[in-house]
């Protein structure tokens, strides 16, 4: 893989069992997230789209319910989300060297790339995800209308997600 | 190429999932919720996506608390921030970004450029070239001096550039080229990744694009080139490029006035595969244009602006070409946002303005008045 660092997406495509290497050997489970996610995707078939009220909230529901069951047949007594928040750390880090290194380091390597993005779309970044301002200011704020504020969140998210496994 | 299609093709569903988790915050109305999950039904990676992008938007929050800057010292910095570049002043309200003049590391060109006329002039490409650095320096190669305007995509954005000789260049992701423009030549350096120029006409000047040791010389045209780690890539969509033989000495050298050899003349469709000596490795020709073009954006996005500009941006992908061949269409200020990829919606568009007729043959798409043409516009 040239470069890991486009997403699950990427991994999904390239198919080279970098994360379910990972996830076997560091959380021992039989079960990986690219099974998740391909369960998750069947049942999500399977169910009448107008009954899914909530997609999210549905997607989420049968991940932990399916990591829950996996969980209680491989041990009792397993954590109570069947380690759903350690399967979707993995989806995040689609890369076995980045997926190894410590969340603090982690965080810290993404505020540089952060850092390092155009200034408008930094400051868009923070504006949102610091100081939790609406689209509405940080568009006044940065004279920009509320379409450009959404774009900067888009790409400023797909860039640092890209820009992660170049760490690797 | 396969890669980098494959590598696309993952960002543009990492972007998708990135707007379906906004518009997921803003709370879904019926049709959005359905569209949803429609979305999230074509494919298991959109599932893990989302899924994963969820998870990414806590680390992001968690990331962005480490920001030492207050607001006030991030919108001031935003503020910096050219929206849109303006290279040469040409025009009211187009401001100047200045060539060096005396020996110095290269700088980054800052400050506003706003104005009534630089938003109505760069609307239409104010979106690639949001995040921009316009750098101005002179090189040292020897004793002299190499003058010119780095221009440098950011990694995370392309970056559309409109030069004082009306050339249109768009920059992939990452990539830069160094301009230099004169009275009696035209010199373009591409030092990194893919850049894509329709050449300007509003010059007699012979533009030279130099690529590694490999000088470009253009007879009038739409043109692709990529530096690659062992050599480049000419990709010809329209007109004529030469490729001259490698050159031994620094092709900016100011009085070079040798001829050197035309090692390949390429036409319109066909590539020309350089190794990293200079020398000329493959030529083929191209049936298919889409995947070299892949990296240029999927939409054109544009706001007051004249048709034949407009037309000029649809016409840099490689589709049969829009000749607007009636002055005052070509004149007439329009705003919209289209398929690049697909120029029948915009051609549509210009059926709706009044007197506006269409007809095609194998030159390409003709936009005349109803009335006999009296003007010619070449685009």
């Amino acid at each position: 893989m040239s470069d890991p660092a486009a997403g699950l997406a990427h991994v999904l495509l390239e198919q080279d069992g970098l994360l379910q290497r990972y996830i076997h050997r560091r959380a021992g489970h039989a079960w990986d997230a690219q099974d998740m996610v391909q369960e998750t995707y069947l049942r999500l078939l399977s169910a009448d789209p107008d009954s899914i009220r909530n997609p999210e909230a549905y997607l989420f529901t049968v991940a932990t319910n399916l990591l829950r069951q996996r969980a209680g047949g491989r041990q009792a007594g397993g954590r109570e989300d069947g380690g759903l928040d350690e399967v979707l750390d993995r989806l995040v880090t689609p890369c076995e060297a980045a997926a190894g290194v410590d969340h603090e380091v982690r965080s810290k390597r993404l505020h540089e790339l952060m850092a390092r993005l155009s200034p408008k779309c930094r400051a868009v970044l923070v504006l949102h995800y610091r100081d939790e301002l609406s689209y509405r200011d940080i568009a006044d704020q940065l004279d920009i209308s509320v379409h450009m504020v959404k774009k900067y969140i888009v790409k400023g998210l797909a860039a640092c997600r890209q820009g992660m496994g170049r760490y690797a | 190429m396969h890669d980098e299609i494959r590598q696309a093709a993952a960002r543009r569903i990492t972007e998708e999932a990135a707007q379906w988790l906004l518009a997921n915050r803003e709370g879904l109305d019926e049709t959005s919720r359905a569209a949803f999950v429609e979305w999230l039904r074509h494919s298991p990676s959109h599932v893990g996506e989302y899924m994963a992008i969820v998870q990414w938007d806590q680390e992001m929050r968690e990331a962005a608390g480490r920001e030492p800057l207050d607001a006030a010292g991030l919108v001031a910095l935003a503020g910096d921030e050219p929206a849109v570049v303006a290279l040469h002043s040409r025009g009211e309200g187009v401001l100047r970004a200045p060539i060096a003049r005396e020996r110095a590391p290269a700088r980054v060109v800052t400050g506003a450029m706003r104005g009534p006329g630089v938003a109505r002039r760069w609307a239409g490409v104010a979106v690639a070239a949001s995040v921009v650095l316009a750098a101005v320096a002179v090189w040292h190669r020897g004793d002299a001096p190499v003058e010119g305007i780095v221009y440098a995509a950011p990694v995370d954005g392309m970056r559309s550039l409109q030069l004082d000789d009306g050339s249109r260049i768009q920059l992939d992701r990452g990539s830069s080229i160094r301009v230099n423009l004169g009275a009696t030549r035209r010199d373009i350096a591409v030092l990194g990744g893919t850049m894509l120029i329709d050449v300007g006409h509003d010059s007699s000047a012979p533009l030279n694009v130099t690529l590694g040791r490999t000088v470009l010389r253009d007879i009038g045209t739409v043109f692709q080139v990529s530096a690659k780690k062992d050599g480049g890539e000419v990709t010809v969509l329209s007109g004529r490029v030469d490729v001259l033989a490698p050159s031994e000495g620094w092709p900016w050298q100011p009085g070079t006035t040798r001829a050197p050899s035309v090692v390949a003349r390429l036409q319109g469709g066909e590539r020309a595969t350089l190794a990293s000596d200079g020398s000329l490795s493959h030529l083929a020709a191209r049936t298919d244009l889409s995947q070299d073009l892949a990296w240029l954006p999927a939409e054109i996005d544009f706001h007051d602006a004249p048709v034949a500009d407009v037309a000029r941006r649809f016409n840099d992908y490689g589709q049969a070409p829009l000749l607007i061949e009636d002055a005052s269409i070509a004149a007439t200020r329009i705003s919209g946002r289209f398929h690049a990829r697909d120029p029948a919606g915009f051609v549509a568009y210009l059926q709706t303005l009044p007197g506006v007729q269409v007809h095609r043959d194998e030159a390409g798409v003709h936009i005349v008045r109803k009335s006999p043409a009296t003007h010619t516009v070449r685009l």
